[in-house]
């Protein structure tokens, strides 16, 4: 507000509340430096890691997954197959259906398949015995 | 060798974006750092308006500083100061409330430093001696203390706008920022409260 426009109330008013403010003791003018340097520091701490926690991050990352593949690595049994275990067991499963469809018989499939000239030597068998209980 | 030489200038020379960003944070903590410096006692002088209290107007100052500092530093400098008078203000309102409600809850304890009405400790017992001695300075605590009296008598909304307009020095524009009110509302504010001042102190002074 122009001083030229107060009227008496307001300008002795100002007057008394800034002399008050000037009598402000040393006690209260300490507390009130540390609670300013304490904001100042605080926003100065968040600001610090907004930016540079970022990139500490990032690193953080990039070591981590670095040890991990370094773990990995060192501890992968010599010789082992680099496929997973589960699709190793199912490419093996349709190999041996493979090699079973490719055989071109169905002895594997047929129990009876052994058995055929047994049964043979036993038909014959039973012809030649009703043979000579005929003749 | 050769080549040694035409990359150290190079790299002597290169300013990359952190040293700009540092730069930049540097000038803009000293700006807000004097702008704080510039208001903090008159703030504590406001919030010991409200609060008749020494401590508990230097934890709402400090609280005001921080979270000006937390939530808008990054807005133009221009408006530091009526936020600032806005979160002060918040601040002295709830403790305000909070010490109400400790005293409805609670009003069988004794507690001489919560009793807002009569008991505190003058503000004045706190101050340093500003200058002039004997007679003159206890006119002037009397007079300061009157003026808190009746300051504390008026309308929330009055004293406010009477603190922030004649006492802070804030203009219309800024005044109704810090009371989150419309610049008429601050204008009938102010006026309200002149005018009850002057009917109970014009004769005095």
């Amino acid at each position: 507000m122009p001083a030229q426009n107060r009227t008496d109330l307001e300008t002795r008013s100002r007057a008394l509340f800034d002399a008050s403010v000037a009598a402000v003791d040393m006690r209260v003018q300490s507390r009130l430096n540390v609670a300013r340097h304490a904001a100042l520091d605080a926003v100065a701490g968040s600001r610090w890691r907004r930016h540079r926690m970022p990139m500490l991050t990032a690193a953080a990352g990039v070591a981590a997954a670095a040890l991990i593949a370094v773990a990995l690595w060192s501890t992968w049994p010599p010789g082992t197959p680099s496929t997973p275990i589960g699709a190793a067991d199912g490419r093996a499963g349709l190999e041996d259906l493979d090699i079973v469809v490719a055989s071109g018989s169905d002895d594997a499939l047929d129990p009876m398949r052994d058995d055929v000239d047994f049964y043979a030597w036993v038909a014959a068998g039973a012809d030649r015995t009703a043979a000579d209980d005929h003749g | 060798m050769a080549r040694f030489v035409t990359l150290a200038p190079a790299a002597m020379t290169w300013e990359g974006p952190t040293t700009g960003f540092e730069d930049a944070a540097l000038d803009h903590a000293k700006e807000l750092d004097k702008f704080l410096a510039d208001v903090e006692r008159r703030a504590f002088r406001i919030a010991q308006f409200g609060l008749r209290d020494v401590d508990d107007a230097l934890d709402v100052v400090q609280d005001a500083m921080l979270k000006l500092v937390r939530h808008y530093a990054a807005r133009p400098s221009a408006e530091w100061r009526p936020l600032f008078y806005r979160i002060l203000q918040n601040g002295v309102r709830d403790v305000q409330r909070r010490r109400a409600l400790r005293k409805r809850l609670m009003g069988w304890l004794p507690g001489p430093k919560h009793d807002a009405e009569g008991t505190a400790r003058d503000p004045m017992e706190d101050a340093a001696d500003p200058g002039p001695d004997g007679p003159q300075r206890l006119m002037q605590a009397e007079a300061i203390e009157r003026l808190e009296a009746l300051l504390r008598a008026l309308p929330a909304r009055q004293r406010e706008a009477f603190m922030l307009r004649n006492l802070e020095g804030l203009d219309v524009a800024e005044t109704a920022l810090a009371m989150r009110c419309s610049e008429g509302s601050v204008k009938t504010h102010y006026s309200r409260a002149v005018h009850s001042l002057r009917a109970q102190l014009g004769e005095v002074w």
